[in-house]
C-alpha cells in the first residue's frame, strides 16, 4: 500500500459505531464524544511523553490510543499506531520517534474530523 | 431515523461491571451490551471496580493495563470478596501471555481487543450459566455430601474441589493423573455431577481390562452381520454416552491402533460401527485417566502425541494419599469413616488422635481404597466405640521398601507361617483389593480364575 493509499484508508468505521449504537442517535454522540475524549488524552499525554522524553510513558500512551483506534475500527491508524511504538522502542533517538507521533496525530485529528462530519450528515438523513 | 431494533432483547437480574481506563473502551462495551438486555456499571481503575462491586453485579469485564490499580491486582482483590462473580480480562496482543496466566488466578475468561461483540456476549453467556451453576451447587453440595460420602471423599479436599468445579462447566477433555487407587473414578464422577451433562449418563470403560480386538466393538459398537457371532445390532459405550460423559479408565493401556479411531470421534464426534458405512454421531464429553505419565509413553511411541494434546486440554493431578497434608488426610479419613458409619449404622465411632497420626504416617501405596479397607477392618475389630492405633493394622509395606524389605518380610513371617498361608493371604488382598472380583484377582495374581475358585473352596473346607 503507498503512503497516499495509507493515508486514505485513516479513517474510523462510522458503521461499526452506527451498529454499537443501535443507531440512537443519543448512544452516537455518546460513543463519538468519548472516542474524541480518549483519543484527546492519549495524544495529549504522548504529546508529553516526548517533551519530557520518557519512553516508557510514551510508549504506554501510544499503546492505550491503538487499542481505542482499534475498538473504534480505525484498523490502518491502528497499524501505524504499532509502528510508533515500534520506531519508539528500536530507536535511541527521539527524532525519528517524534516525527512519526506527529505524523499519527494529524492523521487522527483529521479522520476524527472526518468521523464528525460524516455522523452530522448521517443524522440529518 | 429509524433505530435498529435489539438483536438479542434479553433482560437480566445482574449488572456487567465494565473497569477500563479507556472510555470510549467502556461505552463501546456498554453500548454493546445493553442492545443485548444487560445493564452496566462502570468502573475507570481497579480501586473503582472493588468499590463499584455489589451483588448486583453478575460478571465483571477487566482490562489489564490501567493506572491506579492493574487488572491483576484488582482480580485478586476481586477473588477475595466476590469469589463467585466470574471475571473476564480483556487484554491487547501483546498483553495476551498475561491474561493467560491471571486465569490461572481465577479468572473465569480473558478476550483480546478489540472485543468482538459476538465473541463477548458469548463469553458473558457462559459465565452466567457458570455462575447460576456454582449458584446450584452451593445449593445441592451438603445434599450430596450426606447421600453419598463414599463418592465424595476422594474430592473432599479443597484445591481438588475447587479445581473440580471449574472443570465441571467446561466441555474441553479432561485427563486426570494419579496414582493408582486416588479416587480418579470419584472425581471423573464428580466432575460429571457437577457438569450441565449430569442429566446424561456417565459411562465406564477400563482401557485395560479390554482385549485390543474387543475393543473397538465395545467403544464404537456394530452391525448385525459384522462378524461371526454379531447376531444383532450392538451399541458402543460412545453412543451409549450421548448427551453424557464418557470416562476412559487408564488410557494408557489404549492399544496403538485404537488411538487413531478415538482420535478421529475427539475430532468431530463422530465415528462408524463395526460393519456399517454409515457416519454417527455422539455429543460425549470426554474425560480420561491414567497412572502413567503419558507424555513418557509418547516419548516411547506408546502413545501418540496428537491423541494425548487432545485428551489433556484440562489436566488433573489426583494426589496420592501419602502426599496431602495432616489437614487434607483428616479430610479423607472423616469422608471414609462417615461411609463406615453409615454402612455400619453405627454413628458414634471415633477416631483417636494417636489412630489418626498411626494412619497418616503410612506411605499408603494403594492409596485411598487401602485405607477403606484398613479403616473398615479397624471399625468391625475395634474393642470400644473409639478406633485406636492398636486397632489399626497395615496389610502392605510402605511403597519405597521395595524387594529388600519384601525379602526381610518374608524371612519373618515364614518363621511362623507357611507357603500355603501367604497363599492364602495373596489371594485375600487380591480379592479386597479387586473389590472380590475373582476374574479381576486372579489376574492380578497371574492365575486362572478356576484356581481362585478352587483355592477359596478349598480355604473354606
Amino acid at each position: 500500500m503507498s503512503a497516499d493509499e495509507r493515508g486514505a484508508a485513516c479513517h474510523f468505521d462510522l458503521m461499526k459505531l452506527r451498529i454499537a449504537s443501535g443507531d440512537c442517535p443519543e448512544r452516537m454522540k455518546v460513543l463519538i464524544d468519548s472516542l474524541e475524549m480518549s483519543v484527546s488524552d492519549s495524544l495529549e499525554r504522548s504529546l508529553q511523553a516526548i517533551e519530557t522524553q520518557n519512553r516508557e510513558a510514551l510508549i504506554s500512551a501510544i499503546h492505550r490510543l491503538k487499542g481505542t483506534l482499534a475498538m473504534a475500527g480505525a484498523d490502518e491508524l491502528s497499524a501505524q499506531s504499532e509502528e510508533c511504538i515500534a520506531t519508539a522502542k528500536a530507536s535511541t533517538d527521539w527524532y525519528p520517534t517524534k516525527d512519526r507521533v506527529d505524523r499519527l496525530r494529524e492523521l487522527v485529528l483529521d479522520a476524527m474530523e472526518n468521523l464528525q462530519l460524516e455522523a452530522n450528515r448521517n443524522e440529518a438523513r | 431515523m429509524k433505530h435498529l431494533a435489539p438483536n438479542h432483547p434479553k433482560t437480566r437480574n445482574g449488572k456487567a461491571l465494565i473497569v477500563d481506563d479507556d472510555i470510549f473502551v467502556v461505552e463501546m462495551i456498554r453500548s454493546e451490551l445493553q442492545r443485548h438486555g444487560i445493564e452496566t456499571v462502570a468502573a475507570f481503575n481497579g480501586i473503582e471496580a472493588i468499590n463499584s462491586l455489589n451483588e448486583e453485579i453478575s460478571v465483571v469485564i477487566l482490562d489489564l493495563l490501567m493506572p491506579r490499580m492493574g487488572g491483576r491486582e484488582c482480580l485478586g482483590h476481586l477473588q477475595k470478596v466476590f469469589p463467585e462473580i466470574p471475571v473476564i480480562v480483556l487484554s491487547s496482543k501483546d498483553t495476551a501471555t498475561d491474561a493467560t496466566n491471571l486465569l490461572k488466578c481465577g479468572a473465569f475468561h480473558y478476550l483480546t481487543k478489540p472485543v468482538s461483540t459476538s465473541e463477548l456476549f458469548a463469553v458473558i453467556q457462559e459465565a452466567e450459566h457458570f455462575r447460576n451453576l456454582k449458584d446450584k451447587q452451593g445449593k445441592k453440595g451438603p445434599r450430596i455430601r450426606q447421600s453419598n460420602a463414599k463418592q465424595s471423599f476422594a474430592a473432599m479436599d479443597a484445591t481438588l474441589e475447587e479445581r473440580i468445579n471449574k472443570i465441571a462447566v467446561s466441555e474441553a477433555s479432561v485427563l486426570l493423573n494419579g496414582e493408582s487407587g486416588t479416587g480418579k473414578t470419584t472425581v471423573a464422577r464428580r466432575i460429571h455431577d457437577l457438569s450441565p451433562r449430569s442429566d446424561g449418563p456417565f459411562i465406564s470403560i477400563n482401557c485395560a481390562s479390554l482385549p485390543k480386538d474387543l475393543f473397538e466393538s465395545e467403544l464404537f459398537g456394530y452391525e448385525k452381520g459384522a462378524f461371526t457371532g454379531a447376531d444383532q445390532n450392538r451399541e458402543g459405550k460412545v453412543a451409549a454416552a450421548d448427551q453424557g460423559t464418557l470416562f476412559l479408565d487408564e488410557i494408557g493401556d489404549l492399544p496403538l491402533e485404537m488411538q487413531p479411531k478415538l482420535l478421529t470421534f475427539l475430532q468431530d464426534k463422530s465415528f462408524h460401527q463395526i460393519g456399517s458405512n454409515k457416519l454417527h454421531h455422539s455429543d460425549t464429553r470426554i474425560i480420561a485417566a491414567t497412572h502413567q505419565n503419558l507424555e513418557d509413553c509418547c516419548r516411547q511411541n506408546q502413545f501418540r502425541y496428537d491423541l494425548y494434546f487432545r485428551i489433556n486440554v484440562l489436566g488433573l493431578e489426583v494426589k496420592p494419599l501419602r502426599e496431602k497434608s495432616i489437614e487434607e488426610f483428616q479430610v479423607v479419613l472423616d469422608g471414609c469413616l462417615d461411609y463406615l458409619k453409615e454402612k455400619y449404622l453405627d454413628p458414634s465411632v471415633i477416631v483417636s488422635s494417636k489412630a489418626v497420626r498411626k494412619l497418616f504416617d503410612h506411605d499408603w501405596p494403594g492409596n485411598i481404597r487401602e485405607l477403606e479397607n484398613c479403616l473398615e477392618r479397624a471399625f468391625v475389630f475395634r474393642n470400644s466405640e473409639r478406633i485406636d492405633a492398636e486397632d489399626i493394622g497395615f496389610k502392605t509395606r510402605p511403597v519405597h521398601d521395595d524387594s529388600v524389605h519384601l525379602e526381610e518380610a518374608l524371612e519373618r513371617y515364614f518363621e511362623k507361617h507357611s507357603l500355603r498361608d501367604l497363599e492364602e493371604l495373596s489371594l485375600d488382598v487380591a480379592l479386597r483389593s479387586k473389590n472380590q472380583n475373582r476374574s479381576e484377582a486372579a489376574k492380578m495374581l497371574g492365575v486362572s480364575e478356576r484356581t481362585v475358585f478352587n483355592k477359596l473352596k478349598a480355604k473354606r473346607n
